[in-house]
């Protein structure tokens, strides 16, 4: 009887360790296999000497500007500018305390192809009169109560640093002959979720920037490719191109449905440059608009029923100009009375695949300055259907 | 007497303790005209990915015009480049209906507006891996309905080893 029971209990357990080795070995053991993440180390605390050299060495193609019709400065040629009048409690320059100034002076923003639409970073510069060329200085810039994490670079007139992983670059000049202060302040925020050591050789290129502006003496440079512009630009605005034309390639070569446009949304939600893969009319009218433009015999088209790629209107007097097989068109509004309008430029680059015609165009409304990037960057993808590069591949 | 019931019982608890429709990999919400990306899976020969669909449907948005495409790439290269089964009803998990509601204001006054919204994972594709390696799964929602509302469909892909 006893050795009836226990064979039962022991059947029992022996029952239930089965079935619970079961329960445990039934299922994969689950391992986190994304390996892919960036795993380097990104604790950079200086920029050293090298890479601060490095990066001055660079080749940046530089214009003089004249501001408020006194001012020259110069600074990047793919860069326009704004100037306003500010008061000093609309401006914070690190601690510097601005109250001592008693008058509004003029703040110019510049707006680059990457400050501008995306607000990657931004980029002022103010001129503040003084006799006095010790008013102000890097020292009371740091000095007081505002927070400085770390600091990545300083000279005499510069600092770069950041606070709360928002990237300040500062600089002071003071201009003998103008008896004024130049103060450049850019900033990539916080918002900008890109690598600390992509952020801090950004911030050196702007740097760069600022120490162009009273320079008067300077080689005419230009770039003459696409190649030629990466390797003379911050990483971290390559990476941000060649990201947004990961997309172009895989719209060019599996996802575009004929007769469709597409325009990839930028990390902040914007658009960059729209790929049109038209029907045999909608490609027939824009050469036709193309042709109109070459003659100057701008007519009105009713296009209303079918995509448009290039529409143009007779208020506005335009000018063509063919580079490196992309069309560039500026229009300007027809003024009468004296003014000048602004002028907007676009960008159309056909790109042949497969036998197919699609046609690249910048989507923002660009100023002049901005084309010739739009145009080699175009010209490369059409000839390679990627935009990486043997540096970036 | 109830000696015959456990073996069974543990049995089926033994699989019920997994999960049956294998591990899940990446989640993707998807926008309209814009592709999303898994980049750089790590995956062996012979997985086999499973690419579920999963919608949310409301009854205030029918016969809507969807499809979408897929790519999926090793080494650069494309490999398969398909659309995918979005209304297969073979295999469908997770499948819940929930009754919402709005207020709607109009010249005879104020009245509330009942509409359910069905939500469901549907298996679109199977994709067996032919090499180790590291591969993309690209998707593109191409949505050509001509009215869209705040109850449209919402999408997303869910990428699934087994």
């Amino acid at each position: 009887m006893i050795n009836l029971r226990s064979n039962f209990f022991f059947k029992k357990f022996f029952i239930f360790i089965v079935s619970a080795a079961l329960c445990f070995c039934g299922c994969k053991r689950i391992e986190k296999s994304d390996d892919g993440e960036d795993s380097t180390v990104d604790d950079i605390e200086e920029v050293s000497k090298a890479a601060y050299q490095r990066i001055l060495n660079l080749k940046l193609p530089l214009k003089t500007v004249l501001i408020a019709e006194a001012y020259s400065l110069t600074i990047p040629q793919n860069c326009d500018f704004e100037v306003q009048k500010v008061t000093p409690e609309e401006v914070v320059l690190g601690n510097i305390d601005l109250a001592k100034i008693d008058t509004a002076f003029l703040s110019i923003n510049l707006g680059g192809i990457f400050s501008k639409n995306d607000g990657l970073y931004s980029e002022q510069v103010y001129i503040i009169p003084s006799n006095d060329p010790k008013r102000f200085s890097i020292a009371d810039l740091k000095s007081g109560n505002e927070r400085i994490d770390a600091v990545y670079y300083e000279d005499e007139n510069s600092i770069i640093y950041d606070q709360g992983e928002t990237f300040f670059t500062y600089n002071i000049q003071y201009d003998e002959a103008k008896k004024c202060f130049l103060f450049y302040k850019a900033e990539i925020s916080w918002t900008q979720k890109y690598p600390k050591k992509q952020k801090l050789e950004l911030s050196v290129h702007l740097l760069k920037h600022a120490k162009s502006l009273l320079t008067t003496n300077y080689p005419q440079a230009k770039f003459d490719s696409w190649n030629d512009y990466v390797q003379n630009m911050p990483v971290l605005e390559v990476n941000w191109v060649n990201n947004m034309f990961t997309k172009i390639e895989k719209e060019l070569k599996y996802f575009l449905d004929t007769n469709d446009q597409v325009s990839p949304r930028t990390p902040s939600n914007y658009t960059f440059v729209a790929l049109f893969s038209p029907s045999q009319e909608t490609l027939s009218d824009f050469y036709k608009s193309i042709n109109q433009l070459k003659t100057n015999q701008v007519i009105e088209s009713d296009y209303s029923s079918r995509e448009v790629i290039l529409n143009i209107d007779s208020q506005y007097s335009y000018q063509l100009r063919e580079e490196a097989g992309c069309y560039v068109v500026s229009n300007s509004a027809k003024m009468r009375d004296g003014y000048t309008a602004h002028t907007f430029t676009t960008v159309f680059c056909p790109v042949v695949y497969k036998g197919k015609t699609f046609i690249l165009k910048t989507d923002k409304e660009l100023t002049p300055s901005h084309a010739d990037f739009f145009v080699k960057m175009f010209s490369y993808f059409s000839k390679h259907y990627t935009l990486k590069t043997s540096a970036t591949k | 007497m109830y000696k015959n019931y456990l073996f069974p019982i543990l049995f089926i608890l033994s699989f019920s303790s997994c999960n049956p429709v294998g591990k899940e990999l990446a989640v993707l919400e998807l926008a309209n005209g814009e592709i999303v990306s898994a980049e750089n899976m790590s995956l062996k020969k012979g997985d086999v990915i499973t690419i579920w669909t999963k919608v949310s449907s409301s009854s205030e948005d029918k016969n809507e015009a969807f499809r979408v495409k897929f790519n999926i790439e090793n080494k650069g290269q494309s490999i398969l480049l398909d659309s995918l089964n979005t209304s297969a009803e073979d295999h469908v998990i997770n499948s819940k209906t929930t009754k919402e509601s709005y207020n709607q204001s109009s010249s005879e006054g104020d009245s509330t507006v009942y509409y359910t919204v069905h939500e469901y994972e549907t298996e679109s594709k199977k994709f067996t891996v032919p090499n180790d390696g590291k591969y993309a799964f690209d998707f593109k929602l191409i949505d050509r309905s001509s009215s869209r509302s705040l109850f449209g469909n919402k999408l997303a892909i869910i990428l699934r080893k087994s």
